[in-house]
């Protein structure tokens, strides 16, 4: 996938101008943020708690994996998608994007600057937008959201 | 293996009306896809083969399959395809050996693909899926984070998907002894 320049969310500028850096579900929308802020709020440090975390956070990200398989199949019914998938067995395109994304948060991106260029590139780029709907990016974000979350409470895996 | 005529009628005592469909393989400009059916379908207007065409049909080599979704009591087949995920089709078999149990705790149909991937096949109460409710049934499975589905299939509005299913010759089998389908 090519690079496209980022833009960032005039909220998200304001607040680093002010030398605030945005919190890792800032990007979400209002009902996605009170969901994951749930998950957020489990403490790590006594190794009970980590393990709860460890376990309702895997059980979102299988939840999310089914979704993935899900919504991957529904595309199935585009004749497009299904003659691509025939000739590139193994891939699909939210999986790309999500492994293509994830590395810039591992790089030190605020995910909301990640999710935001997402949606961004819905009303930018056509062609994205034609391969990806609102609902698979806010899929999409979903899945970066919970990696993420684990990564910085649990460490890398 | 089970013979073609026992996949009939276990899949008749499984579905109320079933729609069973040859799987001819088909031709595409980047090559030849065993999995295809051969002819053009649409829901709305379904081939019909008559058990001796379906019979004949696996005699000389070709598939069986039934489609998912409303068509078929709405079945869906959440497919894994672990040879994928845990790298080899060898150690897709030492999984297979290791956590049968698992599959077994699943208490529904699971068919093995030729290349060791596995289809959990169960019945959704409505004609959409309840994503929660499968993920508590099949967390039995997705416990090992390596396992999840590639895709799941069921309704589609033109195309329909479909289960290839085990015959004596197609490298399919039943994998656990469970021959009823979940209701999820």
């Amino acid at each position: 996938m090519s690079r496209r320049r980022r833009v960032r969310s005039e909220l998200d500028q304001t607040l680093t101008r002010y030398g605030i850096s945005p919190g890792l579900l800032s990007g979400l929308s209002p009902a996605e943020y009170e969901h994951f802020r749930k998950l957020e709020r489990i403490g790590t440090k006594d190794s009970s708690a980590r393990k709860k975390f460890d376990r309702r956070t895997r059980r979102e990200e299988a939840q999310i994996l089914n979704e993935h398989g899900f919504v991957k199949g529904q595309r199935f019914s585009e004749e497009a998608f299904y003659e691509w998938y025939l000739r590139s067995p193994g891939s699909d395109g939210l999986a790309q994007v999500e492994k293509h994304y994830f590395k810039d948060f591992q790089n030190g991106i605020p995910l909301s600057f990640i999710i935001s260029d997402l949606r961004g590139f819905r009303t930018t780029d056509k062609t994205f937008a034609r391969h990806f709907s609102a609902d698979e990016i806010a899929h999409i974000s979903r899945h970066l959201t919970i990696r993420a979350l684990r990564e910085r409470k649990l460490g890398a895996a | 293996m089970p013979s073609s005529v026992e996949t009939l009628a276990l899949w008749r005592s499984l579905v109320r009306n079933p729609r069973f469909l040859i799987v001819n393989g088909e031709g595409f400009p980047w090559g030849f896809n065993v999995k295809g059916l051969g002819y053009d379908i649409d829901v709305r207007n379904l081939p019909v083969f008559t058990d001796e065409e379906l019979v004949q049909a696996v005699a000389s080599k070709r598939d069986i399959a039934i489609p998912t979704g409303k068509l078929s009591d709405n079945l869906f087949d959440a497919e894994f395809d672990i040879y994928r995920t845990l790298g080899s089709q060898g150690a897709a078999q030492k999984w297979f050996a290791e956590n049968l149990w698992r599959l077994e705790k699943l208490g529904t149909v699971i068919v093995r693909s030729p290349q060791y991937g596995f289809h959990v096949l169960g019945f959704s109460r409505s004609d959409s899926l309840d994503l929660n409710a499968i993920t508590d049934w099949l967390w039995v499975v997705e416990e090992d984070n390596r396992v999840f589905p590639d895709v799941i299939h069921f309704t589609s509005r033109n195309r329909p998907h479909y289960v290839i299913l085990p015959n004596d010759n197609n490298g399919r089998e039943y994998l656990t002894s469970c021959r009823t389908i979940r209701k999820i």
